[in-house]
């Protein structure tokens, strides 16, 4: 359905090093990447209002790459709508339906359709400013939709957007691909939103597309430290691993954890918080892997409890259900045990680390960094122009999306 | 009940007795004072009423008032009495020789009954100043205090919400500014009759039919001259903000060049180029006939080039304004660039190229320099002033051709303007009612 190969284009300050990927015919694929990893040139590109520097677009099996972005019937909606303030909803939507041989007769009904289809039948005779952020967004989208466009590409649609008018929008999105089919690509640096909406999940980082697969490949199974921690695996440690009976042991600076990986050497490895059991210390917690520290804080996430716990060298997270916790009422410094199973402990080679994407970093003699290592200790972030791939997690909630679109996510089941 | 009666009782005692004091008074001053022609039955009752009516205003209401009210209402009748009848050296010093005690009565009345409306107190305020304080200019001064009574009026009533007095500062300030661009127009305005205008422009003489040529010849010119700009200065504009190539700061530079130059530069400059004399002057004329120097043609080349960047600048910036994702989207949706151009950028830069086109328009109908250089015949209004100015000295029209020429390029100017904008009559309605709304008494 769309095929990028090779796609490079400098642009500014954001770059494009050689991207390639294919989404399949009614994909939802979502692109992760931090701001300035080139989301937008690459979306630019692909429309066709950039023209790249190497590689091809494929479009329905035709090279458009020399294409003008008329030709190419593919949908565009932006991160702020970018609706034409001097024309009606109504005028929005129409916009391109003349240049796509629909008669002057057909195109009132068909706006009609799209709108009904999105439900803002309501709003068709307003003015533009009349509008709320998130009812700009879904005009923007039937207005891409009214064209019936061969491919719907997302740049950060719902990044706008307040909270109850992103989860409403989003839950929509979900339903209407559902209902269409229709072949998407969607940007963002919302890991939540990946989690909730795509198919394939894509992880861009400085130009270069790190890890594009299904959903469950890159979340379980992400290929590298950044990839992992960038869709929301915060314990992510380098070890040394050495082949033992059938399965891998791995020597971290608080122990060595067993691991099921054929890969031995200089490994990555990262565990997701929530296959972390918790217990106090003189208890057994559940798990073949037992690692043993201090709670360092204790967050109350909603349905989840968030603990820090500063083992030897490494600071694990661990999630646990609020109804566990209320039943084990784990103290800030209290002496624990972590469990989690060989199976739960996603192993990848280590490129070194990677300009704070990499390892996590050991807790210093004073055990008091913070959860990125030494460039985040109090000095250190001083020193250091805040790198932009920093700051993605450190104000996000880590389930906030989730929760909100819980009720998307269950009826996607 | 009680209490009513008796101060009822006691201003009326009041009142009678301070009637007797005034008329006695009266008596006694204007005759020994007035001029025997002026004593007549008519004129004292006349005073005298106009005096007991202020009186009853301040026994009966003004009394009721704080303390400084009611003194600044006593000194108001003192100053009133010394402009009109105390000091005022004689009676074609106020008001054009109007009789100035009738005058004082008058304001009397007009002071009893709009004291407690302090806007309309204030604009009777601007009235006596302007025709007491500056005699000579008193309509030049009157509309430019009325101007700035109504803006000061607005602007301490939205000080005093705001509790900081920096825009009304500002605003003071700016309005010296102001005052030396509007006092000397609106004063040659005032200085002659509608009369004097409409034989200048509409009498059967050579000289109307001159001005009506140079008129019109003004007009036609200045609106060509628009029309050649819009036509390739708007895509200059355009490529200028959206390209991207490496010498487009010099060329952004070279746009200003117009305004930077002396106007009889250029004009030298145009006409050293298209002269009947000169290669390129000469050999249009001989191969297609056309003749630049001395001809609208070349005015309106002098002009241009006088112009151009006034509406380049407004036209850049207009699209400057518009973003570039807009354009962006109308092409994924099917528009071609001449499409998004015209359906995207266009409506929405409009306004701004308008704006310049307005500029433009003014700059190019109020050029002299470069014009006069290229071509003094035939005249437009600016050279057609300077013209009389210089060869029919006191006896010219210049003043009155000034007249008419600022008449013409306020009223397009101020056309045009309201054309471009949708708010005009909402700031219109804003200013008025916020006047209005000082105007309620004070509680």
């Amino acid at each position: 359905m769309i095929r990028v190969v090779g796609l490079s284009k400098r642009f500014g300050a954001f770059q494009l090093r050689g991207v390639s990927f294919e989404l399949a015919p009614g994909d939802y694929a979502v692109l992760l990447g931090p701001t300035g990893c080139g989301k937008t040139v690459l979306l630019e590109t692909i429309v066709g209002v950039n023209r790249p520097d190497a590689g091809e677009v494929w479009v329905d099996g035709q090279d458009v790459t020399r294409w003008p972005p008329e030709q190419r019937g593919i949908g565009f909606v932006y991160q702020r709508s970018m609706l034409f303030p001097n024309l009606s909803v109504r005028a929005n939507i129409a916009y391109g339906l003349r240049y796509h041989g629909v008669p002057r007769a057909e195109r009132g009904r068909r706006v009609e359709r799209v709108a009904e289809l999105l439900a803002i039948g309501g709003l068709l005779g307003r003015d533009i400013a009349a509008l709320s952020g998130g009812e700009m967004q879904k005009v923007a989208l039937a207005r891409a939709l009214a064209i019936e466009p061969r491919v719907l590409l997302f740049d950060e649609p719902l990044a706008a957007l307040d909270p109850p008018a992103k989860e409403a929008l989003c839950g929509e999105l979900a339903a209407l691909h559902r209902q269409l089919g229709m072949t998407i690509l969607h940007v963002t640096h919302d890991q939540d939103e990946a989690r909730v909406l795509g198919k394939t999940i894509g992880v861009l980082r400085d130009g270069r597309l790190l890890q594009f697969g299904p959903k469950a490949d890159v979340f379980d199974r992400p290929n590298s430290a950044f990839v992992a921690r960038f869709v929301g695996t915060e314990n992510v440690f380098a070890g040394q691993a050495t082949a033992e009976g059938g399965l891998a042991r791995i020597e971290l600076g608080c122990g060595s954890v067993a691991a099921n990986t054929p890969l031995t050497g200089r490994v990555g490895l990262c565990v997701r918080p929530e296959l972390i059991s918790i217990a106090p210390q003189a208890l057994a917690a559940d798990g073949t892997n037992r690692v043993e520290g201090k709670v360092e804080a204790v967050s109350d996430r909603g349905a989840l409890v968030r603990y820090q716990v500063a083992t030897a060298r490494e600071r694990f997270v661990v999630l646990q259900a609020k109804r566990d916790y209320a039943a084990s009422a784990l103290a800030v410094g209290q002496a624990v045990a972590l469990g989690f199973e060989p199976d739960a402990v996603h192993v990848f080679p280590w490129e070194g680390d990677q300009n704070g994407g990499g390892v996590q970093n050991p807790i210093g003699p004073m055990g008091r960094m913070g959860p990125m290592g030494p460039a985040s200790s109090p000095s250190a972030r001083r020193a250091r122009p805040h790198p932009s791939h920093l700051s993605y997690r450190s104000h996000m909630s880590h389930s906030s999306l989730e929760r909100r679109c819980a009720p998307t996510l269950r009826a996607r089941r | 009940m009680a209490d009513r009666d008796t101060s009822t009782r006691t201003r009326a005692l009041r009142f009678a007795l301070w009637s007797v004091v005034f008329a006695a008074g009266e008596l006694l001053w204007l005759a020994r004072v007035l001029s025997p022609d002026l004593r007549s039955a008519t004129i004292y009752a006349l005073i005298l009423s106009s005096n007991l009516f202020y009186l009853y205003n301040l026994i009966y209401h003004i009394s009721l008032r704080p303390r400084w009210v009611q003194a600044a209402y006593v000194g108001w009748y003192v100053a009133l009495f010394a402009l009109f009848v105390a000091v005022a050296p004689s009676d074609r010093w106020v008001f054009g020789g109007t009789h100035r005690l009738l005058l004082f009565g008058l304001f009397l009345l007009l002071t009893s009954s709009l004291f407690h409306m302090p806007t309309a107190f204030g604009f009777m305020v601007v009235l006596l100043v302007a025709y007491l304080v500056f005699p000579f200019f008193a309509e030049a001064t009157l509309v430019l205090l009325t101007i700035f009574y109504l803006i000061v009026l607005a602007e301490v009533r939205a000080a005093r919400e705001t509790r900081s007095y920096l825009v009304l500062t500002c605003f003071v300030l700016g309005f010296v500014l102001l005052l030396a661009v509007l006092f000397p127009l609106v004063n040659l305005g005032a200085s002659r009759s509608p009369q004097d205008l409409r034989t200048a422009l509409l009498g059967s003489d050579a000289a109307a039919e001159g001005t009506r040529a140079a008129m019109w010849m003004s007009i036609q010119t200045a609106t060509v001259t628009t029309l050649v700009v819009l036509a390739l200065g708007v895509p200059m504009a355009y490529f200028l903000v959206r390209s991207d190539f490496p010498g487009r700061r010099v060329l952004d530079a070279l746009v200003d060049l117009p305004i930077i130059l002396p106007p009889p530069v250029v004009g030298i400059a145009i006409a050293q180029l298209v002269g009947k004399e000169q290669p390129l002057g000469a050999w249009l004329n001989g191969n297609f006939g056309i003749v630049l120097d001395n001809d609208w043609k070349g005015i309106v080349l002098a002009q241009t080039f006088i112009s151009c960047p006034f509406l380049i600048r407004s036209a850049m910036a207009a699209f400057q304004a518009v973003d570039p994702r807009l354009e962006n989207v109308s092409r994924t949706l099917g528009a071609g660039p001449l499409g998004t151009f015209f359906r995207v950028t266009l409506p929405l830069a409009w306004r701004g190229i308008f704006m310049g086109c307005i500029l433009t328009w003014g700059r190019a109908i109020s050029d002299f320099s470069a014009v006069t250089v290229v071509a003094q015949h035939p005249e437009t209004m600016p050279v057609r002033i300077y013209k009389q100015f210089i060869e029919a000295g006191e006896k010219g029209q210049h003043t009155t051709l000034a007249i008419l020429m600022i008449l013409l390029c306020v009223v397009v100017f101020a056309v045009l303007h309201l054309v471009a904008s949708r708010t005009v009559w909402r700031n219109v309605r804003t200013i008025w009612s916020r006047a209005g709304d000082s105007s309620r008494r004070p509680e």
